[in-house]
């Protein structure tokens, strides 16, 4: 679907977060191999050196535990970004087909969707996760479902939204001339066309669900020991980050870039889809 | 004779909203003869759009009914209609679906209707796009890259690959060049002679009409108040309306410009001729009574008071 859009050609915009984020996913998935401290992962511990300050043994310095920073932070990537595209493609994938329904469909349909989905809406953004997930149970699976269905309302307002302007488009009244079903409009036209603004959102949700999760399991609802994952990372350290900044620090500013890159990757295929429409 | 290809009788359609209504189309009747080109000319908001619409089956009419035969005589049903009529809009960078390859758009027509595999219509398209003069390299781009022009003649390849005996034109050249219009109205006129197609031609721009149809249906207000063969009418205009459309587009003289700027509310229920307002030749019965579309001549309907008398008395 992204035919009109040469890879290279990317905005720079896109480029360096892009490339923060592939090499943040292939850095963890190598780290258990090439790092010394790989069984600091499986939560191995070595009291003789807690809470060394960063050094070249230990880049990013290490925990109370005497586990190694940097192998850690690194190697809870996989996770943090696993949570952040598990919670956008879920909700993608429960938003988008309702929100099409009730653009394409109208009348007591649409009221009835959308007066759900404002429903959703009107709890505060943290407030259902940790509802969800606490009723759920903790673990970074019902994190995942907790997150994903407090968001999802938003990718069906879109969804809808994009639905009411592409159904009056000329070439979908073609396709209703030619005799084409709503299913047929809904997969070819309304659906390809709809897409853009939906991806756009997801990539920068992406960040903010990564940043809620580690919300969630910084109050303990998320990941758990051994697991590794930023949030819990900073929950564990945070009786001694007055002392030991490294331990908070480190796991804060993945965090931080992960959160930026994803927002810098979602305004850059913004400009990047508008500028294709608007040669049309 | 033969019978007419397509018939629309007595159509009727009002928009509501809230408590507003508004009349887009009251009792409107045409015909279409095979092989015959029917252009609908009007000014913007004088339900043309609506008319076209309905006879696709895009919108449903509140009375009335349009009914289309076959060669035999009967009346089709929902799924042939579909594959009898087709349509090519006004907007060539509108009715191309921007995500969808050229193959892929001017095929939708026989995907829909299930009932060809891939190598008859990979047959078909080509045979089209040859037909409306569009290179075949063409077929594997997206519309974004085409011209205005070579868009329209992938939108009537389209419209052409279900092999239809109607086509409704909705204004298809306005939002082109004139050089291109050119060229596609020709192109137009030799696909109608190839292929026996009849075409509903609706426009605004009155020398286009003319120079494409064979008869020509005024539309104001949702009415037609009058309809003839473009000859005649291109000879003699009867209504009042039909004569200043004709002297402002042949540059006789310009529409008076304080009847133009009237506003027209067309929400309100009146009693008498819905030109009155306008009308230059307006006589004191106008305000009280609607002139009813009535035949003059062989295949030439007016509604107005002024000429039915007029016209038996010269013969």
């Amino acid at each position: 679907m992204f035919s009109s859009i040469n890879i290279f050609g990317l905005k720079r915009s896109i480029f360096l977060p892009g490339l923060f984020i592939f090499a943040l996913i292939v850095a963890s998935l190598l780290i258990p191999g090439l790092s010394p401290y790989s069984e600091d992962i499986r939560g191995a511990v070595h009291f003789e050196e807690s809470n060394l300050s960063p050094s070249f043994s230990h880049y990013f310095g290490t925990d109370a535990a005497g586990r190694d920073i940097f192998t850690l932070t690194v190697r809870a990537a996989l996770t943090s970004l696993g949570i952040g595209f598990g919670v956008v493609i879920l909700a993608m994938f429960i938003g988008t087909p309702l929100g099409l329904i009730a653009g394409m469909k109208g009348k007591w349909i649409d009221e009835i969707i959308m007066r759900i989905v404002d429903g959703f809406l009107a709890f505060p953004p943290l407030v259902l996760p940790l509802i969800i997930t606490s009723a759920l149970g903790p673990s970074i699976n019902n994190i995942v479902i907790g997150i994903a269905i407090s968001w999802f309302p938003w990718y069906v307002r879109i969804a809808r939204s994009q639905a009411i302007v592409l159904k009056n488009q000329d070439y979908v009244l073609a396709s209703r001339s030619f005799g084409g079903s709503s299913t047929h409009i809904i997969l070819k036209h309304i659906l390809p066309n709809s897409l853009p603004p939906i991806i756009v959102q997801a990539s920068i949700d992406a960040g903010y669900a990564i940043l809620v999760a580690a919300g969630l399991s910084f109050i303990g609802l998320g990941a758990h020991p051994p697991q590794v994952e930023w949030g819990l990372m900073i929950t564990q350290a945070r009786a001694h980050f007055l002392d030991q900044w490294w331990t908070v620090t480190f796991p804060g500013l993945f965090i931080f870039m992960t959160v930026i890159s994803f927002n810098l990757i979602g305004d850059g295929l913004r400009e990047t889809l508008n500028l294709n429409n608007r040669e049309e | 004779m033969e019978p007419p290809l397509i018939t629309l009788s007595n159509i009727s359609k009002t928009y509501r909203e809230g408590k507003t209504e508004v009349k887009a189309l009251e009792n409107v009747s045409l015909v279409v003869n095979k092989g015959e080109t029917v252009g609908i000319i009007g000014e913007s908001g004088c339900g043309k759009t609506t008319l076209s619409q309905i006879t696709l089956g895009l919108l449903k009419q509140d009375t009335g009914h349009v009914r289309m035969i076959d060669e035999n005589g009967k009346k089709l049903d929902e799924k042939l209609f579909y594959q009898t009529i087709s349509s090519v809009f006004q907007d060539p960078w509108g009715s191309l679906n921007p995500r969808m390859s050229i193959f892929n758009s001017i095929a939708e027509p026989l995907v829909i209707t299930r009932n060809f595999d891939k190598h008859e219509i990979k047959k078909r398209v080509y045979q089209v796009i040859d037909q409306v003069q569009l290179n075949t390299e063409l077929l594997d781009k997206y519309p974004h890259t085409l011209s205005g022009g070579q868009r329209q003649r992938a939108a009537i390849a389209r419209a052409l690959i279900s092999d239809p005996t109607l086509i409704i034109l909705d204004e298809p050249t306005s939002a082109l060049d004139v050089s291109v219009q050119a060229q596609i109205l020709n192109l137009l006129k030799d696909l109608q002679e190839q292929n026996n197609l009849s075409y509903i031609f609706i426009s605004h721009d009155l020398p286009v009409v003319m120079y494409l149809s064979h008869r020509i249906a005024v539309l104001y207000r949702g009415q037609i108040i009058e309809e003839g063969s473009s000859t005649d009418l291109m000879g003699q205009q009867i209504h009042p309306y039909t004569k200043q459309l004709f002297s402002s587009a042949f540059g006789k003289n310009k529409l008076d410009k304080a009847i133009l700027d009237e506003v027209l509310d067309s929400s309100d229920q009146k009693v008498g001729c819905i030109y009155e307002f306008r009308c230059p030749e307006k006589l004191t019965q106008c305000a009280n009574e609607a002139p009813n579309l009535i035949k003059v001549d062989s295949g030439r309907e007016v509604a107005c008071f002024l000429q039915p008398q007029k016209q038996t008395e010269t013969k």
